[in-house]
């Protein structure tokens, strides 16, 4: 009994997610799979998409990608300045900010954009940066804060410099923590961008708004599908990033 | 910090205050302060940051004061851009109100940090800015004229958003302790538990609500006695459904998590005391893990009130209708009447539950 146990582990570890999402994913993007497998359910009617299921399926990975890119690069300068020792007002300010993202529903930050922005992706890709600067802003301070502060004074004891303790020091350490409040902002985001096409954003919750208005099912099923297996399949893919960085340092 | 709040002040001060449009879909034409006003709001601008080179302690004054002029000019800019105008004219806040009370408010919450032991300072703006609102000196703001044109029907929606609320989190915490209680005293269904309520948590909202749908929707086509029980894919029944179950997730997790949190040393030594198994599970484990319970509870309520925005697309009602009903027809004073108060319900039921929370976990800490 004892020593089947840590074979279970080990086999649990295996990332079959990271495979069997996208195939799924992949295989329901095939033209006339979708249909042919909703169509028997009797739920209403599916013909040929326009645009195409994998140009929306695109437009949201573009979306979702964008906005982790910007969010990154907000992000991480905005947590390291906040943890540098003299910013407590700013780190709590921060911290109050990323409280009240937590708190606003998306939609309405989504919709809120859209007097500034006007319609179409650009409200959407505003809102999508602010969602996600949530959890990868409080990870990074969270992690960043969290770094033992004897290795701090070790390092500065090797004649390190500040860049060279930030660089070499605190953001290897912090990774795993950056990387996994990464995760969560882009699986919310993928999630987050199938609202936005109530704004006109096109992706994969166009189906899903399009069928719920029209009474259609079916067609909130293809979208519905769709956008869980690719929020599966990246969380799935940035997990096992997540591990192999947690392995490294 | 002040310097940094300054910016977005002085340049709010500067930029267009008012739109000022024919109808509410027209486009308009951008209306600047008067100089004299641009100049007192920009040293109102300058002043909390100058305050603070001095006495640190003095800031919130100023803040709190330019927040004041930010919302009092705010009313009195769209008051005088409406005068001589048609009455389907409307004055809306342009980037310039935006901008100069996101600096104000960034001015006020410095404030409040530089006096640790007297935070409400940050908070002296509330009830003036409150006396503006219901005062009626912000009357012609085109947010606050189409909600007097909506009037009671704005209010039925806040009470169908309230109800929708309410009720799926009723009705999942009515489910979701037993089940979580269940739960967590069997070790291999407690991590099933977890592992779906985390799998789940992946998934993105809409498509939930979307995919719970389809089944009772299925179910209503292929029994038609069900759809005359008002059991249909579209309506507040589905909408409750797919929210409760919903919701039913963070309780459950949380529930678990707590239940099994607590320590097996306390545990046994409430055995060893003499206490019975429901003396243990009343006295020992609800109070130990209802405050990490009542944190789910919380998380529930906050994402219902953004689900049930989203829910009006399948009429169930609720202020969504007027956030699509403004997306539809481009009206973004309907968008900014749903949305805003969509936001401060979620704010606020967050501070309650959290406010309900702290005073739990104070009174049974003592307690125990």
């Amino acid at each position: 009994m004892t020593a089947t146990l840590p074979a279970r582990k080990r086999r649990a570890r295996l990332p079959w997610g990271a495979l069997l999402w996208p195939a799924l994913l992949l295989l329901c993007l095939l033209p006339g799979v979708l249909p042919a497998l909703i169509n028997p359910l009797n739920l209403g009617e599916v013909g040929a998409f326009d645009p195409p299921l994998w140009r929306l399926t695109l437009t949201h990975l573009g979306l979702v990608a964008l906005s982790g890119v910007v969010v990154l690069a907000l992000g991480l300068p905005l947590a390291v300045a906040v943890t540098r020792p003299g910013w407590d007002a700013p780190r709590q300010l921060a911290e109050t900010l990323v409280g009240l993202g937590q708190t606003v529903p998306t939609f309405a930050i989504l919709a809120l954009a859209v007097p500034a922005l006007g319609f179409g992706w650009a409200p959407t890709l505003l809102g999508l940066i602010v969602y996600g600067l949530v959890p990868v802003v409080s990870n990074a301070v969270l992690g960043l804060s969290g770094v033992d502060r004897g290795v701090l004074d070790a390092a500065r004891g090797m004649g390190m410099t500040a860049w060279q303790r930030l660089w070499r020091v605190e953001l290897p350490l912090a990774r795993p923590v950056i990387l996994a409040g990464l995760r969560t902002s882009v699986v919310y985001n993928v999630g987050t961008a199938t609202v936005g096409a109530a704004l006109g954003a096109g992706g994969l919750g166009e189906p899903i708004i399009n069928g719920l208005s029209q009474q259609n099912t079916a067609l909130v099923l293809c979208g519905a599908l769709l956008s869980a297996l690719l929020a599966l399949t990246l969380d799935a893919w940035l997990g096992l990033i997540e591990r192999r960085a947690g392995q490294m340092s | 910090m002040l310097w940094l709040a300054a910016l977005p002040m002085l340049a709010g001060a500067w930029l267009p205050w008012v739109l000022l449009r024919p109808n509410r879909l027209a486009p308009g034409e951008y209306l600047r302060l008067p100089p004299a006003w641009v100049a007192l709001a920009a040293v109102l601008a300058l002043l909390p940051a100058l305050t603070g080179q001095v006495r640190r302690g003095l800031v919130w004054l100023p803040a709190t004061l330019a927040l004041l002029l930010g919302v009092w000019l705010l009313g009195g800019r769209t008051a005088a851009a409406l005068v001589g105008q048609a009455d389907f004219a409307r004055a809306s806040a342009a980037s310039g109100v935006w901008l100069y009370l996101l600096g104000a408010g960034v001015a006020t919450y410095a404030a409040g940090l530089a006096l640790p032991e007297r935070r409400w300072v940050a908070w002296l703006w509330l009830p003036p800015a409150l006396a503006l609102l219901l005062g009626g000196h912000l009357a012609d703001w085109s947010v606050l004229v189409e909600g007097r044109n909506e009037g009671p029907r704005w209010v039925q929606e806040l009470g169908q958003h309230l109800r929708l609320v309410g009720s799926a989190l009723g009705l999942s915490v009515l489910i979701g302790v037993p089940l979580a209680v269940w739960a967590a005293g069997r070790a291999r269904v407690a991590d099933a538990v977890l592992g779906v309520a985390n799998a789940v948590q992946t998934l993105p909202s809409l498509a939930l609500l979307g995919l719970l749908i389809a089944p009772l929707s299925a179910l209503a086509n292929a029994v038609p006695a069900l759809r005359e029980a008002g059991i249909s894919g579209i309506g507040v029944a589905p909408a409750l459904t797919a929210m409760t179950l919903y919701a039913l997730l963070p309780v459950l997790r949380n529930g678990v998590v707590a239940l099994r949190g607590v320590p097996t040393g306390v545990i046994d030594a409430a055995r060893g005391m003499g206490m019975t198994a429901s003396q243990r599970f009343w006295r020992v484990q609800v109070p130990l893990a209802l405050p990490v319970w009542l944190g789910g509870v919380r998380q529930a309520a906050v994402l219902l009130v953004g689900v049930a925005a989203v829910a009006a697309l399948i009429g169930a009602g609720g202020l969504g209708t007027y956030i699509f009903k403004g997306l539809q027809s481009a009206a973004s004073d309907l968008i900014l009447l749903g949305a805003v108060p969509a936001a401060l319900l979620a704010i606020l039921v967050d501070g309650a539950l959290r406010a309900l929370e702290g005073w739990l976990g104070r009174r049974l800490g003592r307690a125990a």
